[in-house]
C-alpha cells in the first residue's frame, strides 16, 4: 500500500513537474521579446526624397524662316554641338525656287512702290494747283465785287444828289412864286403859308429821313409822302396862275422821276453788296475745300516694309546657299529639343532649342504639396546621380525656388497626383527648382534628390516604430515592472501621447505622462496589449 | 427501516458530491456558457443564477489552458506542496518527540500541559493572527515562506493526536523492547513510532486538508506573489472562469485521491483517538 501510494505520488509529481516545464517554455515563447529605448531630446530631421531630371538652366531658341523645306537633320537631342556646326540641310531645288519667288516678289514690290510714288506726286501737284486757283478766284471775286459796290454807291450818291438838288430848286421856285402872290392871297397865303410851314416842316423831316436811308435804314414811302405834301401845299398857293400851275406839275413829275431813280440806285447798291457777299463766300468755300490736306499715302512705306522683310529672307537664303544650304549653330551647347521634321517645312516657332552649357543646369522636381512645410528656398538638397563622366556622384545644393503648381490628369507628374488621392487626377503640386553648376550631372539624366530640414529641439522623441494608434489616439508602450506569481515581470503599459512632429524615423511627442527615464518599447516580437508580459532582448 | 434510509443516504451522497460535480461541470464549460449561467452572480444583473449538470458545449479548453498555458498555476501548486510538506514534516518532527515526552512526565504536569494545548487548539486563527504577525515582523519573517511554515510547525493538534496514540500503546511493548536491550530512543524510534503510524497518517491528512487550502496566513503575511499558495489562484481574475473551475476541481481531486489512499490509516487513527 505504501509503495503504491509513493508510486502514485511520485508519478503525479513527475507529471506536474513536466507540465511545469512545458508551461514555462510555452509562456516563454508567448511572451513578446521587446527592444526598449528612452525618450531622447533631439531635433527632428525632415528628410524628403524625390527624383528629378537635369535640364538646362538657360536655353537658346533657333528660329528658321518659316516655310523652308527640310531635307536633312544633322543633330539629335542631347548631342553636344559646337558653334558653326551643321544643324540641318535645306532642299536645294526648293530653296532655289523659293529664292526666285522671293526675288520676283521683291521686284514686283519695287514696281508697286514706283507707281505709288508717281501717284503721290500727281496728287500733290493737283492739290497745289487747286489751292492756287481757289485763291485767285477769291481775289478776283473780291476785286470785282468791290468795284461793283463802289459803282453802285457812286450811282446811288449821284441820284441822291440830283434828287436833293431838284427838291431844293423846287422849293426855291415855290418861294419866289409865293412872294409874288402874297398881297392877293395874304389871308389865304397865311393860311397856306402856315400850311406850307407845316409842309416844310414835314418835308424837312422827310429829307432827314432820306439821309438816314442812304446810310442804310431810311423809309422811302415817308420821304415821298412828305415831298408830295409839301408840293401840294405849294400848288394850293398857285391856283390862280395857270402857267405856274403847269410848270409846277412838270416839276413834280420830274421830282417823282428823280425819287424813283434814287430809289433804284439805292436798291442796286444794296444788290451789289449782297452779290459781293455771296461771291466772296463761294470763293472762300472753294478755297477752304481745295486747301483740305491730302491724306498721307502709306503705300510706299508699306511696300518698303514688305521689301525689307523679303530682302531679309533673300539675304538669309543667299547666306544659306553660301553655306551649301546648311543651317549652322550660332552657339555652343547641347541640343535640348529638335522641333522640326525631315520632309516638312520649317515652322514659325523655334526649330531647335539649344542648352547653353556655359550656364547653370537646372533640376525641376514635382513633389507632394504636404512636403512644402519642409522645403523652402535655401533648403539644403543632396543630389545624387551620374556625372558627365558617367560616375556616380554627389552634389550638395540649395533650393532656388519653390512654388505651387496645378497638375492635370495625364501630365508628367500625374503619378504624384494619383498618390495624393485626387479624384479627378488634378492636384496641387510643389515645383522645386535647384540650379547646379554645368557638367556636374549629365543633361537629361535622372537624379535622386533628398532635402534635409531640421526642426527645433524636442524634449521627448521616440522612434516611429514605438508609435501605435487606436481609437483614442496615438500611444506608446512603456515597460513597467510588475510583481506577479512568476516573480518581478516586465509588463507593457499604454501611454497616450500627442504628436508634435515626426519624420520617417522619429516622432516628437508632447510632454505629459512621458518621463525621461521611461523605457519605451520600440520593437516587439509579438502583438501586445495593455498589461502584456514582455521581456527584454 | 433500512429501505427508508437508503434513498436518504443516496440523496446525502449526491448532496456531498454535488460541489465536485459543480466544479467538474464548470471546468468543461466554455466561458460564455459559465457567464450565462452565473450572470446573476458575476454580471450584477437582477436575474437568478442558474446551473446545469450537462454543459451545452463541453470543452477541455480550460484544462489545456490551465495545464499548458498558465505557468503561474504550477508556481502556486509547488508553493502549496512546499508549504504543506514542510509544515507536515515540521509538525511530525516536533510533535512526535513532544507527544512521546508527554507520556513520560508526571500526570499533574501532563494534565496542565494538555490543558494549555487544548486551549490553544480551541483558539481560532483570528485570535492568533495579530500576535503571530507581530512576532514574525520582529523576526523579520514577513513576506517569506518561513513566516508561513514556522508558526504552523508548532501546532497543538498533532501533539495531542500522537500523545493519545502513544499513551494507548500497551506498556508491554516498551517493556519487551527494554528487556531485549533497546534504549529509550530505540524504543521510541523502533517500537512506538511504527505502532503510531495510523495516528501519524491522521495528522498528515488533517494537516494536508488544512494547509493545502490555507488562505488567511499567506494573504496576511506574504505580499510577494511568488510565495502565494494555490488557494489564492482563484481571486486572480486575469483568467477565465473555466480555468478557475478546472483548477478548483484538480485541487479537490488531488486531496480526495490522497485521502482515499490513506483512508484506512485515517480511520484507524481516528478510532484510537476516539477511544482515548
Amino acid at each position: 500500500m505504501q509503495k503504491k501510494l509513493v508510486k502514485i505520488l511520485l508519478t503525479f509529481a513527475g507529471v506536474m513537474l513536466m507540465l511545469t516545464v512545458i508551461s514555462r517554455i510555452g509562456a516563454s515563447l508567448a511572451v513578446p521579446v521587446v527592444s526598449t529605448e528612452k525618450p531622447q531630446r533631439m531635433k527632428i530631421a525632415h528628410h524628403v526624397e524625390s527624383e528629378g531630371e537635369v535640364t538646362p538652366g538657360y536655353t537658346i531658341p533657333i528660329f528658321l524662316d518659316e516655310g523652308l523645306f527640310i531635307d536633312e537633320i544633322s543633330v539629335m537631342e542631347g548631342e553636344f554641338i559646337k558653334k558653326g556646326q551643321k544643324l540641318l540641310k535645306l532642299n536645294k531645288e526648293k530653296t532655289d525656287r523659293q529664292l526666285k519667288e522671293l526675288e520676283a516678289e521683291y521686284a514686283q514690290l519695287e514696281l508697286q512702290k514706283s507707281a505709288a510714288v508717281s501717284e503721290e506726286k500727281i496728287n500733290r501737284s493737283r492739290y497745289t494747283v487747286g489751292v492756287r486757283n481757289s485763291k485767285k478766284d477769291l481775289k478776283l471775286a473780291q476785286g470785282t465785287t468791290a468795284r461793283e459796290v463802289r459803282q453802285a454807291r457812286e450811282d446811288m450818291k449821284e441820284a441822291q444828289k440830283e434828287y436833293k438838288k431838284a427838291v431844293k430848286e423846287a422849293k426855291e421856285k415855290s418861294l419866289k412864286t409865293e412872294e409874288g402872290k402874297s398881297d392877293d392871297n395874304r389871308e389865304n397865303g397865311n393860311i397856306s403859308g402856315r400850311k406850307d410851314d407845316d409842309n416844310k416842316t414835314a418835308g424837312e423831316s422827310g429829307n432827314d429821313t432820306d439821309k438816314e436811308t442812304v446810310s442804310g435804314s431810311g423809309d422811302d414811302t415817308d420821304k415821298e409822302t412828305a415831298g408830295g405834301n409839301g408840293d401840294e401845299g405849294g400848288n394850293t398857293g398857285s391856283d390862280t396862275d395857270f402857267a405856274g400851275k403847269e410848270d409846277d406839275e412838270n416839276k413834280n413829275d420830274e421830282l417823282k422821276e428823280l425819287a424813283r431813280q434814287k430809289k433804284e440806285m439805292e436798291r442796286a447798291y444794296y444788290d451789289a453788296l449782297d452779290k459781293r457777299e455771296d461771291q466772296l463766300h463761294s470763293a472762300q468755300s472753294a478755297l477752304d475745300e481745295a486747301s483740305v490736306a491730302l491724306p498721307e499715302n502709306t503705300t510706299p512705306a508699306q511696300i518698303d516694309a514688305q521689301k525689307g522683310l523679303i530682302a531679309d529672307k533673300i539675304r538669309q537664303i543667299k547666306l544659306l546657299k553660301k553655306n551649301k544650304n546648311y543651317i549652322l549653330s550660332p552657339q555652343e551647347g547641347i541640343v535640348d529639343k529638335v522641333m522640326v521634321t525631315v520632309g516638312e517645312l520649317s515652322p514659325a516657332t523655334a526649330s531647335f532649342i539649344i542648352a547653353d552649357t556655359k550656364e547653370d543646369y537646372k533640376i525641376v522636381i514635382y513633389d507632394k504639396i504636404e512636403n512644402g512645410k519642409y522645403i523652402a528656398a535655401g533648403t539644403e538638397a543632396i543630389i545624387k546621380g551620374r556625372g558627365a563622366d558617367a560616375e556616380y556622384t554627389d552634389y550638395t545644393g540649395r533650393v532656388h525656388t519653390v512654388k505651387k503648381v496645378e497638375s492635370k490628369a495625364g501630365e508628367t507628374f500625374e503619378n504624384i497626383a494619383a498618390e495624393s488621392g485626387a479624384e479627378d487626377g488634378s492636384q496641387q503640386l510643389l515645383e522645386i527648382t535647384i540650379y547646379l553648376p554645368p557638367e556636374t550631372f549629365s543633361l537629361s539624366s535622372l537624379i535622386e534628390v533628398s532635402f534635409e530640414n531640421y526642426s527645433d529641439y524636442y524634449d521627448y522623441c521616440v522612434p516611429l516604430s514605438a508609435l501605435n494608434q487606436d481609437d483614442k489616439g496615438y500611444f506608446v508602450y512603456a515597460v513597467d515592472t510588475k510583481a506577479t506569481v512568476l516573480g518581478e515581470d516586465l509588463a507593457a503599459r499604454k501611454v497616450y501621447v500627442e504628436i508634435e512632429d515626426k519624420n520617417n524615423e522619429y516622432a516628437a511627442v508632447s510632454a505629459g505622462s512621458i518621463t525621461d527615464n521611461m523605457d519605451i518599447i520600440t520593437a516587439a516580437s509579438r502583438e501586445m496589449e495593455e498589461g502584456s508580459r514582455v521581456r527584454r532582448e | 427501516m433500512k429501505n427508508v434510509w437508503k434513498p436518504v443516504k443516496v440523496l446525502l451522497i449526491i448532496a456531498l458530491f454535488y460541489p465536485l460535480v459543480f466544479l467538474f461541470t464548470g471546468s468543461i464549460m466554455g466561458n460564455s456558457e459559465i457567464t450565462h449561467y452565473l450572470q446573476g452572480v458575476f454580471g450584477g444583473g437582477e436575474q437568478w443564477a442558474g446551473w446545469t449538470v450537462f454543459p451545452k458545449y463541453p470543452t477541455l479548453a480550460s484544462y489545456i489552458e490551465l495545464l499548458l498555458d498558465i505557468p503561474e498555476f504550477y508556481v502556486l501548486f509547488w508553493n502549496s506542496l512546499l508549504y504543506a510538506g514542510c509544515i507536515i514534516a515540521g509538525q511530525l518532527i516536533v510533535a512526535l518527540p513532544a507527544a512521546w515526552a508527554l507520556t513520560a512526565v508526571r500526570p499533574v504536569i501532563r494534565k496542565g500541559i494538555l490543558l494549555v494545548y487544548i486551549v490553544v487548539l480551541l483558539m481560532p486563527f483570528q485570535v492568533r493572527m495579530l500576535p503571530e504577525y507581530l512576532v514574525l515582523r520582529d523576526l523579520n519573517l514577513l513576506d517569506s515562506p518561513v513566516g508561513i511554515i514556522l508558526p504552523e510547525i508548532f501546532s497543538a493538534l498533532p501533539v495531542l493526536i500522537l500523545y493519545y496514540s502513544f499513551s494507548s500503546q500497551p506498556k508491554v511493548l516498551q517493556e519487551s523492547a527494554q528487556i531485549d536491550g533497546a534504549g529509550e530512543f530505540q524504543i521510541f524510534y523502533k517500537v512506538a513510532v511504527p505502532v503510531a503510524v495510523p495516528a501519524i497518517v491522521t495528522c498528515v491528512i488533517l494537516a494536508l486538508l488544512e494547509y493545502w487550502n490555507m488562505i488567511e496566513q499567506p494573504l496576511l503575511f506574504i505580499k510577494d506573489k511568488r510565495y502565494w499558495p494555490l488557494a489564492l489562484f482563484s481571486p486572480q481574475n486575469n483568467y477565465g472562469l473555466g480555468v478557475v473551475f478546472a483548477m478548483a476541481f484538480l485541487l479537490a481531486i488531488f486531496i480526495l485521491v490522497i485521502f482515499m489512499l490513506l483512508q484506512n490509516y485515517f480511520e484507524e487513527g481516528l478510532s484510537i483517538i476516539s477511544k482515548e
